[in-house]
């Protein structure tokens, strides 16, 4: 038995819309505590973390300890698109299927074919942050969008004084953005010490469609490492891209 | 006006970076070539082929290149257009551009989404045969006598309206071919059938321009140009999709091959399937004459077959390395470095360089190289600085993986 209501259809629309970008397929493990997936991506350079509480649903009903989905995330993101404003989200899994319905005015129901894939669980990465950055899903949106337009890559700086440079190196142009406590574009601030690290822009535009709906977006990173980026939306679901540095 | 070499590097006389309705390089170049003509009268004879270009000059309205070489008949006829052939026998660029020129070309106006007026007029049925048709071309004037260059397309020689298009023979189509034509399926699944029947690519490009592919009310005529790079990206495509989950390959290949005057080093490595194209145009190469250093021109892709600039010579190039890693069904990153020398004095079309690459990764000059014997070889093949050339490419480069962090 496996059967999962949520409220609001358009925010796994826009989640899958990212995950989309990165992985071709994966396994979502439903255990009787929530819905979970981690995966890499091939060149082992982005990872993503997914977890939605059983709280967070309308109905949530998982039959023993865990039921593996494994799904095309090509083809389960072409039929959420589908979604719309007031729809809410139905996932059910009938027989090799997985039933994708959205309940809004009327009922629409798609069947999907389920992927044979082995559950991995795979350890989280491991770094000792030294920044971390709070901030609205609009702001990190819009930052994003400025930086992609003249680099390719994206320069993340700290200072003590709580402020955050974003900048951007192209070709041709080039980009600074300050985010600060003071001008409450951030939310909170911590600075252990006042590090950079630089990284692919790439992987940054595709969390742009996941961070539409986010409500608040956390960053963390540290010298030459790794960059965590934590999605929060409403109910405690939770959506994490880790991505490594840019090497030079 | 003064145009930045960059700028050119770039365009190729296709993009018109520049803003000018024609490329200058191209139009002051045409007018030094001589053309052969032995046309008498306005009576075309000879067989086609087959050569049948689409122009996109007035598009929806273009115009459509029939090509004959004037009092050559039959297989004395393939000579004309055949980039395979060309490539194999190691033709020269002068050889390339004499055989285009002696093309004479009767031109014919089409709106694009009439492509069945092709089919009424029979000529455009020579354009699927796969050896050379018989025709007859009356022309309303006589020709002018210039050839005509373009990055992608091979050079257009001399060219006058037709009157009438006729041809005298019949041509030889293919069985997969004929079915095709009248399948009412979509482009795509189209282009993947005939490749996977074995129908050369350049057949596929002709059948797609020619507006014989597609849903049966929505077929149109495409401009050569466009086909050649939709015909490349598409099947790259589904070779792409095929790989997807196959192992890496075990260990790296150096490749290496030159031909009118392009050097092509590839490195292919164990990789998710990225690739990264890197151009030097030597000073005084034909798209940057006016540069005193060699110019740079690179475009990377990633496992998703995402790029980051449409280059029909890179599309080339990459549907060459695919072809080859889907034989040997593993994936694999790719570097291609191509090296163009003054020796490339006029741009032939891009069929030159999916046919070298198909030909420089037959054999693999070396196995397993280190950093310091890829420098070693870039030193006696390729004409520029190893450590600035080596620090360039990014696929070279240490990378940091998040599995080094558990």
């Amino acid at each position: 038995m496996f059967k999962l209501h949520f409220k609001d259809a358009t925010i796994w629309r826009n989640m899958i819309a990212s995950v989309e970008k990165i992985l071709d397929e994966g396994v979502f493990a439903a255990t009787p505590d929530g819905i979970s997936l981690r995966a890499l991506d091939t060149s082992h350079v982005v990872m993503i973390d997914i977890f939605y509480p059983r709280e967070a649903f309308i109905e949530y009903e998982v039959e023993g300890e865990r039921v593996d989905v494994g799904i095309s995330f090509s083809v389960l993101s072409k039929i959420l698109r589908r979604a719309g404003k007031n729809d809410e989200l139905v996932l059910g899994v009938e027989g090799n299927n997985l039933l994708v319905e959205f309940r809004g005015r009327g009922s629409r129901l798609f069947k999907v074919p389920l992927i044979n894939l082995v559950y991995e669980k795979l350890p989280e990465p491991r770094i000792a942050f030294t920044v971390k950055a709070k901030m609205l899903g609009s702001i990190f949106r819009d930052t994003i969008n400025v930086v992609k337009l003249v680099a390719d890559s994206i320069t993340f700086k700290a200072f003590e004084d709580k402020r955050l440079l974003i900048q951007g190196e192209g070709d041709i142009a080039s980009t600074e953005i300050e985010l600060s406590l003071e001008a409450q574009t951030l939310l909170e601030m911590e600075v252990e010490s006042p590090d950079s690290a630089k990284y692919s822009v790439e992987y940054f535009t595709y969390m742009t469609s996941a961070s539409r709906v986010a409500d608040i977006i956390t960053i963390q990173y540290a010298e030459e490492a790794p960059i965590k980026v934590d999605l929060e939306y409403t109910g405690g679901g939770r959506l994490t891209f880790y991505v490594s540095p840019r090497a030079e | 006006m003064s145009i930045p070499p960059e700028l050119c590097a770039r365009c190729k006389g296709y993009k018109r970076l520049c803003k000018l309705p024609r490329c200058p390089i191209l139009e002051s170049f045409q007018a030094q070539v001589r053309t052969y003509m032995r046309l008498r009268g306005l009576d075309a004879h000879g067989s086609t082929p087959p050569s049948i270009l689409v122009g996109e000059f007035g598009y929806p309205k273009v115009k459509i290149y029939y090509m004959v070489p004037v009092g050559v008949f039959g297989d004395n006829a393939r000579l004309y257009e055949d980039p395979v052939g060309w490539s194999i026998r190691g033709e020269s660029l002068a050889n390339i551009i004499k055989f285009r020129s002696e093309l004479l070309s009767g031109e014919v106006q089409v709106s694009i989404d009439k492509p069945e007026i092709l089919y009424e007029k029979e000529f455009g049925l020579a354009g699927l045969s796969v050896d050379p048709v018989d025709s007859e071309v009356k022309l309303a004037k006589p020709p002018i006598p210039t050839l005509r260059f373009d990055g992608l397309t091979k050079p257009l020689g001399p060219r006058a309206p037709a009157n009438t298009i006729k041809i005298t023979s019949n041509p030889k189509i293919p069985l997969q071919v004929e079915k095709i034509i009248w399948d009412d399926l979509k482009a795509v699944e189209a282009i993947r059938d005939l490749y996977f029947n074995n129908v050369d690519i350049y057949t596929i490009q002709r059948l797609l321009s020619l507006g014989f592919l597609g849903r049966i009310h929505r077929r149109r005529i495409v401009p050569t140009r466009w086909s050649i790079t939709a015909v490349d990206d598409t099947i790259s495509r589904i070779l792409r999709s095929k790989l997807r989950g196959r192992p890496e390959v075990q260990e790296s290949e150096l490749y290496y091959n030159e031909y009118l005057g392009n050097r092509f080093l590839i490195l292919v490595k164990p990789g998710p399937g990225r690739f990264e194209w890197i151009e030097i145009w030597q000073p005084r190469s034909f798209w940057v004459r006016s540069s005193s250093k060699p110019i740079i021109w690179r475009v990377e892709e990633n496992t998703r077959g995402e790029a980051t600039a449409m280059d029909g010579g890179f599309s080339a190039a990459r549907l060459a390395v695919l072809e080859v890693l889907s034989r040997v069904n593993r994936i694999g990153d790719t570097i291609i470095i191509r090296e163009i020398t003054p020796g490339y004095y006029a741009p032939v079309g891009n069929w030159h360089i999916r046919e070298t690459v198909r030909r420089t990764l037959a054999k693999p000059i070396a196995k397993n190289i280190t950093i310091k014997e890829l420098k070693d070889v870039i030193k006696t093949k390729i004409d520029y600085n190893p450590e600035d050339l080596i620090s360039r490419i990014r696929l070279l480069r240490n990378e940091v993986k998040l599995t080094d962090y558990t």
